[in-house]
């Protein structure tokens, strides 16, 4: 097994190159755009609140197929199962995709589709400000590719179950190209479940959403030990939809960079996320929305709940461009801290080069409303179910932004469970 | 029901009640009427233990229990219901969950088994036709961008749906339209019965034409100034507070 230290980059790089890899041209643009901004750091500004000290001082081994430590139940219709980052089509269900559905390893369709794959692979991707998709660049092995061909529409949602092996501390590094065609809908829920053992993955995600189509993933992220730095990449053609929600139930360590570029008129994007952070839990959710044409619409709600001990993360940027005339965008996030030994650090960001925009932006962080809980005790609600039901509605208006019932429905059963842990926790800590 | 003996009340340094005796039997409707600052709402607050009053009084009974010694919820489920002069919003809890919930803490304390969420839909539905309110007021969220007689009326929902024992009504009254008033005031006359009390703090006299009440207090400066019949409330409406304070001078220079 190939020991890989990731500061030991430029050597690793050397190795590989004997064994003449796929895509060498954007391999090698990546780890230039690597080297020239080095790794993340104490003072990187983007990373100022999270330290991937440890990540940066393990020795991983690179993952390799393997089977899963385990595989949680997953009643989905559609279901692809990723384990260290590979498809395995055993545990998958993929037969009822409908027609005009491609979804096969990055591997097969380099062989199969290599056209689309050109087209698409590090065009979305930005590798400035982000070293760490620099580094998936010059080292991913395999991932995932999805096609939905234009016109065509997936209802049912498809569910991408992300998975790890038991062993050695690996480093896990899929890319996925998802392609929305025009006219096309789908609605994906990825979903990163850790275990116990010392994994890191670094994945990156290239999202095209074509000419009036619409895209709604979720992704839900449960990553125990494990630690992951998780890029999604958008790019939003003319007239598209694209929704978001991230939500984090909790891990040692969460990085999700999420950029969304409003490239043509017409473009809309809401890009929504609940956080919960306990003890030795820590969620990063950076944001950043660029309005590139005229007449695009964004907006995005984060809400974080901070439980003892929980270190939480919110960065949004907001970038409108001169071309992004009669925008009309905003960005909010609110905190709920349900202790004191809480840290959470929120950064809403507005850059606006065009005059005839609508933007807002706005933070808060509080504790639970004592006038909120004392009209549900004055009715007869003791005083922990009362801090339940206001924990769990802070958190659910999430939910009820997700119009698509069935992805919400998949989102709820496992969100609120972790809802009624934090509160319940949260008073017997 | 309610026995209150020399409550004093302050926030720091300023008194707000200034010794308030108050006997409240079954089956009774007190009304408590008052200008602004007179200390009405604060008795209200504090009957529904509310916190951040330093309180002392030789006597604070309801039932028989020191009211001092029972959280806010313990009180709801003895049956005291406080009908909020401002009732809080609450985003992302629906109607039906809160009461739901609420209505099921009642009955779990009283020993019976919770309602299932289809039986309990029946019961509310028939008590939202006497409070004159549509059904998909339920599945919104608690009072959260409720009209102000919105919220007074999703009040009185909850205040039949708990049957209680001892009602509070804080100001309910205010700023209702006249369909408003008559609706409420038509909710809290079904809860009138031989072992059931109802004090109404109110500011008006308006709802007391639709509610007709045993007794009437007459607060000021933190004291009862006077206490009588239903028709001290006419009298107050045609003289103002102003005679009152004349009235409440006299009385203290006696």
């Amino acid at each position: 097994m190939n020991a890989f230290a990731i500061p030991d980059f430029e050597r690793q790089f050397d190795v590989r190159r004997e064994q003449a890899p796929a895509f060498p041209d954007y391999r090698q643009k990546s780890l230039d755009d690597l080297r020239q901004q080095g790794l993340p750091g104490a003072k990187t500004e983007d990373w100022k609140y999270t330290s991937v000290r440890e990540v940066l001082g393990e020795t991983f081994v690179e993952a390799t197929p393997a089977a899963p430590v385990a595989v949680p139940e997953c009643a989905a219709r559609h279901l692809a199962v990723m384990v260290n980052g590979y498809l395995n089509t055993d545990l998958s269900r993929l037969e009822d995709l409908p027609e005009g559905v491609t979804l096969c390893s990055l591997a097969a369709a380099r062989d199969n589709h290599r056209d689309q794959v050109d087209a698409m692979l590090g065009r979305v991707v930005r590798h400035d400000r982000h070293p760490f998709a620099a580094l998936n660049g010059a080292f991913f092995r395999d991932g995932l590719f999805l096609d939905v061909a234009p016109g065509t529409q997936v209802q049912e949602p498809l569910v991408v179950l992300w998975l790890s092996g038991a062993g050695d501390a690996a480093l896990i590094q899929p890319r996925v190209l998802v392609r929305v065609g025009e006219g096309a809908e789908l609605a994906l829920m990825e979903q990163h479940r850790g275990s116990a053992a010392g994994h890191f993955t670094n994945q990156v995600s290239e999202i095209l959403v074509g000419d009036n189509a619409g895209l709604t993933q979720v992704q839900l992220q449960d990553t125990g030990k494990e630690q992951l730095v998780c890029g999604t990449h958008v790019r939003c053609s003319r007239d598209s939809r694209y929704r978001a929600q991230t939500i984090d139930l909790g891990g040692k360590l969460i990085r999700n960079d999420l950029a969304i570029s409003l490239d043509q008129p017409g473009a809309e994007a809401d890009a929504d996320g609940v956080f919960l952070a306990g003890r030795d839990q820590h969620v990063d959710n950076h944001l950043r929305v660029d309005h590139r044409a005229p007449n695009c619409d964004s907006s995005a709600l984060y809400k974080g709940l901070l439980g003892g001990g929980g270190r939480g993360v919110f960065n949004g940027k907001l970038i409108v461009h001169p071309e992004g005339q009669k925008t009309r965008a905003e960005q909010t996030n609110h905190n709920l801290l349900l202790a004191r030994d809480v840290e959470i650090d929120t950064k809403p960001e507005l850059e606006i080069y065009a005059d005839d925009v609508k933007c807002s932006h706005g933070s808060t962080s509080g504790e639970l409303d004592p006038d909120q809980l004392f009209y549900l005790r004055s009715r007869g609600i003791d005083s922990p179910e009362a801090r339940a039901l206001l924990v769990r509605s802070f958190a659910l208006e999430i939910s009820e932004r997700m119009n698509h019932s069935r992805l919400r429905d998949l989102v709820g059963e496992q969100l609120e469970p972790a809802l009624d842990r934090l509160a319940r926790n949260e008073l017997e800590g | 029901m309610l026995s209150i003996r020399n409550l004093r009340a302050r926030v720091g340094e300023t008194e707000i009640l200034k010794g308030i005796s108050l006997e409240v039997n079954p089956g009774e409707v007190h009304a408590v009427m008052g200008p602004n600052g007179s200390g009405k709402s604060t008795l209200a607050r504090i009957l529904s233990g509310r916190e951040g009053y330093e309180i002392t009084a030789d006597k604070l009974e309801y039932m028989g229990h020191d009211l001092l010694e029972m959280t806010p919820e313990e009180r709801a489920r003895e049956g005291l219901f406080m009908a909020f002069q401002y009732p809080v919003e609450i985003p992302g809890i629906s109607n039906i969950q809160f009461l739901r919930t609420a209505y099921n803490s009642v009955r779990k304390h009283r020993g019976e088994e919770p309602l299932d969420s289809v039986d309990f839909l029946a019961m509310v539905k028939s008590r939202l036709k006497e409070v004159d309110i549509d059904q998909s007021f339920l599945r919104r969220s608690v009072n959260t961008d409720f009209s102000g007689g919105e919220k007074k009326r999703n009040e009185m929902l909850q205040m039949l749906v708990l049957e209680p024992r001892l009602a509070i009504l804080d100001e309910t009254d205010s700023g209702l339209d006249i369909d408003a008033l008559a609706t409420v005031a038509g909710s809290i006359n079904s809860l009138r019965s031989e072992d059931r009390s109802i004090v109404m703090v109110t500011h008006y006299q308006r709802l007391l034409d639709y509610v007709v009440p045993d007794h009437v207090h007459i607060l000021a400066d933190g004291r009862i100034v006077k206490s009588g019949k239903a028709d001290l409330a006419q009298k107050l409406e045609k003289k103002g507070y102003g005679w009152l304070a004349e009235h409440a001078g006299e009385e203290a220079e006696a």
